[in-house]
Order: structure tokens, then C-alpha cells, then sequence
């Protein structure tokens, strides 16, 4: 679960103070899909930035799954990242010096796990995203939409409780986004695991759970479009834990 | 790989970033850094091979292992003969000669050029025992020890007949059979026909004369007296503890080993020349540095993106930097091995073909304690060089890397 109680972002630009966010409160469950849209320059990425622990807060409080992460020092928020969240960037967001399942596998060698065991679930994400042949490539051989279901591998890989989705479909074509938007889907449903995504498009509603709104920094209203995906059946008809 | 998830991920990232790096930059790289370690130590090796030469032409021709000189106040050692005997007997010594050593005037009877020399005296048979004039005739051959007419020259001393080859004063173009005048501080004049003409390389060795001990005797009149008494012993090392040894069997005149009498002139020359080396070794560990901070800033700074990347998914700052240096260190060990590879066919090279000094032909002698301290001071300073960007670069905030 993610409380977000008050929270403010100041840019400095030089003499200029530019508040990006200006007292969001609100709180997202376990298990939910959750679109985050408004117009351009509204704070969906800074908001995302936040809850996300890339960035930090000016003021206010983030709780997730208990833990106040506004309190801890670089290196716990590093390690809380690690444990907990999983990232999907719009540009993928992927490190070019490896190939496909090596950049699936870091974010689980990092945690120290076996290497064998790694990449044996580094090679299963990848074909749940349907990559299973490009494991050996380079990102740079791969189409966008390829490098977006890595970068989706990437941020499941570690079976994060949340996974923040920074426009993850802005660079790809409405096939391309679909694929994604299904495998977002797919694993909200069957791994309950709480997806965080910013959104412009407004198709992409069909997907999510509930739509958080924003406005110059405000939180501009919200609508449940779903039941969240732990009271769904899965594929096969069974119902949700 | 053992995979703790620490620097075995730096490792993991390290070698991924060099395999799939830029190879063009990564030669270049390693390029710089094996020439960096070749202006290290190559002044180095060739002063080392000075030293050598020069060390051992003291020894060979100047002053045996260990030289008696007269002692304090005194010009001569009175009693000389008695002193040989004794010294003879001293365990570890191999060979003793007198060299009695007397101020003339040498004239090239040919040509009328003349030249004020020391000539110096000694037994030919004691002498062969000691130093190795014998051994580098040129023309002609060595004295006897019943030559009573002859004389042994050295070669800068024979100089040349066109006067533009000689490097120091010569008699201008003296051969074997030549006639040489004699002009001794007594006042007798006396011909000696050349019979041999020695080449050391050494400047102040072949510019040198040598007549026969019982032939300057004739003349000067001072049977059982000597300059100095030249001592040689099993080996190069074994000339201080034979130098005591000497001295402990009561030996009144000074005793000095070769290395006491060479420190003058040459010690000044290579406490110069370590000087100069020294600025280079630090005007090499600069360029080194400035290589390794310049390859790696750039290299990080092309990979800001990627680090805020890898931040961003979880990967400690430490581990990061820590992939960088090891970057670092893979490089370097590259490059010095390159460079020690470099200096190494650089060595062979001058040995095949030496380099031609004023003091003889010199092979570099390659110092490898001097080596293993520049490795070292290389690395130190490589891998602050590398750090400083990388922990500069690493410490950004994730956001503001990922732009770029």
C-alpha cells in the first residue's frame, strides 16, 4: 500500500521556484492498477518520481507498505527500491554494455542471489514477454516495443510489490502498447502486484483499476473504472487471494 | 562468478563495459598507459647500464676490487714489495699489482705532437692477475715483463691523423711500431717503440700509457715504492668484506674499495642523472593520471544515462564506481603489461645492438624493484584518477543522470 499525505515538489530553476507538486494526498492498495493522467506539466511524472524514490520530496510524507521512505538515507532508499519497486521508463531505460537477459538478471544479481538462478528467472520473464529468443542480443538490435517488454521483464524480475510505469507506451505504436498493457495486466492479475502507471492516452482506461487525476500540481479528482485485479478471476476463471 | 551482490556486480558490469566498450578507445587506452610505464623506466635502465659499465671499468681497469693507496701526507707507499707479499696472503684475494705512476711529457716523435701524461708502471705478469688491459688490444700486443723499450697506449691517446676524429687531445694518428719521446720529471728523455694500442671506451682509460715496472725503475730510480697497490678479489660483491679483511691484518696505507674511489666525478654524474629521472617519473605518473581522469570522465560522462539507469533499478552508488575502477584496473594491468612487454623488446634490442656512450657501449639494465614501485605508483594514481569522476558522476541524482 502506498499513503501519500501532503506532498509538495519544488524545482529550483535558477531564482525561479516552480512547484510541480503542491499537497497531493492519496493512498493506493495492494493489488491495484492505477492510471495517474492530466495535461502535460500537471506533475504525473514527479509525482510517480516520488513515490517511486527517484527523486525527493520538499515536503510531505510517502508510506509505503508501512515504511515512511521519505525518512531513509540514500542507501536504504536504494536497498527499498531493490526489494520492493520495479521500473518501467518510457525510453526503456535499458544499459546498452548488455545484452537482453542481462539486463533482466542485474536487478536480481544485485540482490545477491545465484547466478544461475538469476538468469533462469531472467530467461523465464523474458518468456512471459514473449523475448525468449532475443536473450543473447544487444537492446540496440531490438525494435521499441522489444525493449519495452525487457524493460518490463526488468521491473518484474525481482517480483517487486510495486511497479511504477513512467508513459511506458509513449514511444510505441497502439500494437506495441497494447502487448504492454496486456503484460501489465497479466501480472496485476495473476501476481497481484500494484502497478503504478502515468498515462495521457485516454484508451488506455480500459486497462486500469482506477484513474487518479491531476491538475498544476493538485489532485483534480478520481474514478474507479475497475473492481482492483485481487477481487478478479485469473485466465483460468479462478478467483483472486 | 561468486555473486555477493556487491563488487561482484562491479565486476559483472566491468567487464561487460569493456567487452562491449569502444575498442578504439580502449587500445589507444592501454597504448598510452604501456608507453607511460616504457618513460618510467627507460632513463632508468640506461642509467643502470652507465652505472654497470662504468662500475665495471673501475673495476677491470681503474682499481681492481680494493686499491691501497699511500697513506695521509704521503706520495708513495715506501714499501711496497713486502705490502704485496702481505696482501697476497689475505684470503679472497686473487691478484695484486703496484702501479707507480709518474708525470711526463708523451711526444709523437712522427708528427712532433705532445701531450703531458701520467705514465704509469707496473709488472705485466702481476697486472693480467688484476685488471684486463690484455684483454682489449687493439693493435699489437701486451707487454712483457722484461720490455725494457716499449710502450702500451691507449687509443683516444693514439688519436687520429685527421685531428676532427679524435674526441679529447691526442698524438695524432700513433700506430703500432711508431717511435713515442718520453720526457720524464727527473729530466731523462727517453724513445719507446708502440707495442700494442688498448680500446676500453673508457675516456680517461685509453687516454692512458704503460711502460714496465723494471723500465721505470731504470729511469726513476724508485725500486720498491708505488703510487697505489691494486687488489682483486672473487667477485664484485666480496670487495667490502675484503676491504676489512685487508684492514685487519694491519695494513697502514688507505684501503678503499673500488666504489669508495668512484664516487667523486660519476657519483655527482648519477645523482644528476636520478635527479632528471625522478622529475620524468613524476611528469610521467602526471600524464598517467591525467590519461586515466580524462579516459575515464569522458567514459563516464557518455554513460551518465546509463548510471542513472542503474541507480534507478537498485544498483548501489558503490557498486558502480566500484565497476569503474575496476575498469580502471583492467586497463592499467593491460597497459603495464603492454609496457613492461615494450620495455622488455626495447631492452633485448639495445643489448643486440648497444648504445654507443662516451664510456663504451651500453646495454640498459632493467631495475625491477624501480619497476614494481612505478607499477605500483601507477596504479595508486590510476585509480584515483578514476575514482574522483566516477564518484563525482555517481553521486548525481538519478533523475538528473537519466536526462543525461
Amino acid at each position: 500500500m502506498i499513503e501519500v499525505t501532503d506532498l509538495k515538489k519544488v524545482y529550483q530553476l535558477g531564482l525561479v521556484e516552480v512547484a510541480a507538486l503542491r499537497g497531493v494526498s492519496l493512498t493506493i492498495r495492494k493489488g491495484e492498477f492505477v492510471g495517474i493522467m492530466g495535461p502535460s506539466g500537471s506533475g504525473k511524472s514527479t509525482l510517480l518520481h516520488q513515490m517511486g524514490l527517484l527523486d525527493k520530496p520538499s515536503g510531505g510524507s510517502i508510506r509505503i507498505n508501512g515504511t515512511d521512505v521519505a525518512q531513509l538515507d540514500d542507501e536504504a532508499r536504494t536497498r527499498f527500491r531493490l526489494m520492493n519497486l520495479g521500473y518501467v521508463f518510457q525510453d526503456y531505460a535499458l544499459v546498452s554494455e548488455l545484452n537482453v537477459v542481462e539486463n533482466v538478471a542485474i536487478p536480481a544479481i544485485m540482490q545477491g542471489r545465484p547466478m544461475p538462478e538469476c538468469y533462469a528467472a531472467a530467461t523465464r520473464m523474458l518468456e512471459t514477454v514473449g523475448l525468449k529468443h532475443r536473450l543473447d542480443h544487444l537492446v540496440f538490435e531490438l525494435s521499441g516495443g522489444e525493449q519495452q517488454r525487457v524493460s518490463i521483464a526488468r521491473a518484474l524480475v525481482n517480483t517487486p510489490s510495486i511497479v511504477f510505469a513512467d508513459e511506458p507506451c509513449a514511444n510505441l505504436d497502439t500494437a506495441n502498447s497494447r502487448i504492454v498493457l496486456e503484460h501489465f495486466r497479466a501480472v496485476n492479475r495473476d501476481l497481484q502486484q500494484t502497478i503504478v502507471m502515468v498515462s495521457h492516452e485516454q484508451w488506455h482506461l480500459e486497462y486500469f483499476d482506477r484513474v487518479i487525476y491531476l491538475r498544476d500540481g493538485l489532485l483534480d479528482g478520481e474514478q474507479m473504472e475497475r473492481e482492483p485485479a485481487r477481487q478478479m478471476p485469473d485466465r483460468a476463471g479462478r478467483p483472486a487471494e | 562468478m561468486q555473486n555477493n551482490g556487491g563488487y561482484g556486480v562491479s565486476l559483472y558490469l566491468a567487464v561487460r563495459a569493456i567487452r562491449r566498450g569502444n575498442r578504439n578507445t580502449l587500445a589507444l587506452t592501454i597504448l598510452v598507459i604501456a608507453l607511460v610505464v616504457v618513460m618510467m623506466n627507460f632513463l632508468t635502465m640506461i642509467i643502470g647500464g652507465v652505472v654497470t659499465i662504468y662500475n665495471q671499468q673501475m673495476i677491470d681497469y681503474q682499481y681492481g676490487h680494493v686499491t691501497i693507496e699511500p697513506k695521509d701526507k704521503e706520495t708513495f707507499i715506501t714499501d711496497a714489495e713486502s705490502l704485496v707479499r702481505e696482501l697476497q696472503r689475505v684470503p679472497g684475494v686473487t691478484g695484486v699489482t703496484t702501479h707507480l705512476s709518474t708525470g711526463t711529457t708523451i711526444t709523437n716523435i712522427k708528427n712532433g705532437q705532445f701531450l703531458t701524461r701520467g705514465l704509469v708502471a707496473f709488472d705485466p705478469v702481476d697486472e693480467i692477475a688484476v685488471t684486463k688491459y690484455h684483454l682489449v688490444i687493439k693493435e699489437g700486443t701486451f707487454l712483457s715483463k722484461g720490455d725494457t723499450d716499449e710502450i702500451l697506449i691507449g687509443s683516444l691517446l693514439a688519436g687520429h691523423e685527421d685531428e676532427a676524429q679524435d674526441k679529447v687531445p691526442s698524438l695524432g694518428g700513433v700506430k703500432v711500431g711508431d717511435r713515442l719521446e718520453v720526457a720524464y720529471s727527473n729530466g731523462v728523455v727517453k724513445s719507446y717503440r708502440v707495442k700494442g694500442i688498448f680500446q676500453t671506451e673508457g675516456v680517461t682509460i685509453d687516454s692512458s700509457a704503460f711502460i714496465t715496472r723494471n723500465e721505470m725503475d731504470s729511469v726513476m730510480h724508485m725500486e720498491g715504492m708505488a703510487t697505489e697497490i691494486l687488489v682483486r678479489g672473487t667477485s664484485t660483491d666480496a670487495a667490502v668484506p675484503l676491504k676489512y679483511t685487508i684492514m685487519s691484518y694491519g695494513v697502514e696505507e688507505k684501503v678503499k674499495t673500488w666504489n669508495d674511489r668512484g664516487k667523486g666525478f660519476m657519483g655527482d654524474a648519477i645523482a644528476s642523472f636520478s635527479l632528471i629521472n625522478a622529475i620524468m617519473t613524476v611528469v610521467s605518473l602526471i600524464v598517467a593520471s591525467v590519461v586515466v581522469f580524462i579516459v575515464t570522465f569522458i567514459n563516464i560522462i557518455n554513460r551518465r544515462k546509463q548510471i542513472g539507469i542503474l541507480k534507478a533499478i537498485g544498483i548501489r552508488r558503490q557498486v558502480i564506481v566500484g565497476s569503474y575502477l575496476i575498469q580502471v584496473l583492467i586497463l592499467c594491468s593491460c597497459g603495464i603489461l603492454l609496457g613492461i612487454l615494450m620495455l622488455n623488446v626495447i631492452s633485448l634490442t639495445l643489448t643486440m645492438y648497444p648504445l654507443k656512450f662516451p664510456m663504451g657501449y651500453i646495454s640498459p639494465a632493467p631495475d625491477y624493484a624501480g619497476i614494481a614501485i612505478s607499477v605500483l605508483a601507477l596504479f595508486f594514481v590510476a585509480l584515483i584518477s578514476g575514482y574522483i569522476p566516477a564518484w563525482q558522476v555517481a553521486k548525481e541524482e538519478i533523475l538528473d543522470a537519466m536526462r543525461g
